[in-house]
């Protein structure tokens, strides 16, 4: 951990990965973004507050890199019904917070708030408020996400439709 | 089939007439006075499932649910007594509880104060000497309770009726699977809601989902995304036209989807491969025998049935499913995955990953049913072509031992079971 904490630097280069991780996901390049994913990455939906713990608890998404690979191909397979046709999304990554820096092999820790917007034709626009916080490994290729959390703010709706990736 | 028109204007209370054993009408599922009617005549009379008793171990804690769309707590008092309690202060109507689970030995309503034990019992209105003793009786104005509360393994279940049928009665066939669903833990507990919950919703009638949960004729179609590996798996072969799978009308709107003549011993083999696996069949043997051992993993180790409770009741895989009616055309679903008290955790985390991979609102089968849902309900609104049919199996049907009328898996038999009963209910 640098001692002075996080630079403008450091807060500069993890807003541009969740600003490019967030454009993949709105045009829909799936494929492009789980291999943002390192081979032992996490993708996770908690489906409680508190300090979930996906041994004890149940999720509304617990992915580790296999499954999540299974998922994107699902849902581009044409016959995931309630993708068909695909949601639209727009979302904004804002409040973004640098917790720790890592440094060589240690992970840099981010979190933001999350706000996707999701809309299929004969529905209605969905506003998903989350706080979403990702572990970023460090790699030759920049950062690759070993860990993305997204805590849904209404833990209690009963949402119709959250297959699209938040 | 008659016309609807002529009976109804022969039978104005009824509504029967909206199914036969060979189709429903539509306005089952759009008229707002059909499902006024089921509030009534089904949820306000027959066994609800409303609580799970490992949810409510200790005096004080509570869970709150529905009865239809009526608000209810559930509570053990301080006497270990359980009581199903209505979630309407006896004075200005308001809700006293606005948790879905905790641990409390009052209720207050935050409204005007007034202070309920979680027995129901009213301690005393606030600022007392208001109250006249010529025109109020303490004991009076207790929250209003259902009048039958009795549970079966531990699922509990009230009926507003005063008298009717017991809940033994009413589970009838239906008690079979849900031993099956309980025996699998080792000591034969279930854990529900300590994994939490997850909820969904959709734009269309309850009875879509009631109908769904238990319709073998679908997964091939909906779920072929995730069914279809690409590898000719079973997954494919649980429903389709040369299944060994069964469905089955277990009597009383009680139905079955049973794939276990397709799936054979791979669920049991599967588990006891699995970390921890053979230790806890080794427990199930200890305290059912080596055969129903075999029996409860070869069902539950993995996904062997559906199980519909009428009305709004589903065991499904490791989950108790309750659906909630909203409104005619909108519908909340609890999805409780439970745990097996006693099991290793790996055992535990790996069936909730395997519900996860499916069901609630992300999930890669779920969804798929709460689009077709959407759809049929927009379709619904086509008023010329007035009745959706159920005659699939409807001549081939073997009488179970029990009285089960049972077709192929991918038969209408669970539906017609459904819908016998509602007409039943529904006719006054």
């Amino acid at each position: 951990m640098n001692p002075n904490g996080p630079t403008a630097a450091d807060r500069s280069a993890v807003e541009a990965f969740l600003y490019h991780e967030a454009a993949l996901l709105d045009a829909g390049a799936l494929d492009d973004w789980v291999e943002l994913f390192t081979d032992d990455g996490v993708y996770w939906v908690p489906a409680r507050t508190g300090a979930p713990d996906p041994a004890r608890h149940v999720s509304i998404v617990y992915d580790d890199k296999p499954r999540l690979l299974v998922r994107v191909a699902r849902l581009q397979s044409g016959k995931e019904y309630a993708q068909e046709p695909p949601s639209r999304t727009c979302r904004q990554v804002s409040n973004v917070a640098v917790l720790s820096t890592g440094e060589g092999d240690v992970d840099v820790e981010a979190s933001a708030v999350l706000v996707v917007y999701e809309t299929r034709p004969n529905t209605t626009t969905q506003t998903i408020p989350a706080r979403a916080t990702w572990r970023l490994a460090r790699t030759d290729d920049g950062f690759r996400v070993r860990r993305k959390q997204v805590m849904l703010l209404e833990l209690g709706r009963y949402y119709e439709n959250l297959t699209f990736l938040l | 089939m008659v016309a609807t028109d002529e009976l109804r204007a022969s039978n104005v209370a009824r509504f029967d007439h909206l199914v036969s054993d060979r189709a429903v009408h539509r306005e089952a599922y759009v008229d707002p006075a059909v499902f006024d009617a089921e509030l009534k005549r089904i949820f306000g009379r027959v066994w609800v499932y409303v609580a799970h008793e490992s949810q409510l171990r200790q005096p004080g804690d509570f869970v709150t649910s529905w009865i239809g769309r009526q608000p209810v707590i559930v509570a053990r008092s301080a006497d270990r007594r359980l009581h199903v309690l209505m979630n309407r202060c006896t004075h200005r109507a308001a809700t006293v509880c606005q948790e879905r689970a905790g641990t409390a030995s009052h209720f207050r309503c935050a409204y005007h104060g007034w202070t309920f034990r979680n027995d129901g019992t009213l301690i005393s209105p606030t600022f007392g000497s208001g109250y006249d003793a010529e025109d109020f009786r303490v004991e009076d104005y207790s929250l209003a309770a259902a009048p039958r509360v009795d549970a079966y393994r531990g699922f509990v279940f009230a009926s507003l009726a005063p008298a009717g049928p017991t809940l033994a009665e009413h589970l009838g066939n239906a008690r079979t699977y849900i031993d099956l669903f309980c025996d699998l833990a080792p000591a034969g507990d279930i854990e529900v809601g300590a994994a939490g919950s997850n909820h969904y919703g959709y734009a269309g009638n309850w009875k879509l989902q009631a109908e769904n949960g238990v319709d073998g004729y679908h997964p091939n179609f909906v779920h072929q995304a995730f069914l279809d590996n690409g590898r000719g798996g079973l997954a494919m072969q649980l429903f389709n036209g040369e299944s060994a799978g069964r469905a089955a009308d277990l009597g009383r709107g009680h139905a079955l989807l049973d794939s276990r003549p397709t799936l054979g011993d791979v669920h049991e083999r599967a588990f006891r491969g699995n970390p921890g696996g053979q230790a806890h069949y080794e427990l199930l043997v200890d305290r059912l025998g080596a055969e129903r051992a075999a029996e409860v993993i070869r069902t539950n180790g993995g996904q062997g049935f559906n199980l519909l409770v009428f009305p709004n009741l589903q065991l499904i895989q490791i989950q108790i499913r309750v659906i909630h009616p909203r409104r005619v055309d909108l519908t909340e679903i609890d999805l409780y995955p439970t745990l097996l008290a006693g099991a290793s955790e790996q055992t535990n985390a790996a069936r909730l990953r395997s519900h996860e991979g499916f069901y609630g609102p992300a999930g890669g089968g779920a969804p798929g049913d709460l689009e077709m849902f959407r759809r049929v309900q927009e379709g619904l609104a086509v008023e010329s072509v007035e009745w959706l049919p159920l005659l699939r199996g409807l001549r081939r049907t073997e009488l179970g031992p029990n009285g089960e009328l049972i077709g192929h898996v991918t038969d209408e038999h669970p539906q017609r079971a459904f819908y016998r009963r509602w007409a039943e209910e529904m006719a006054g």
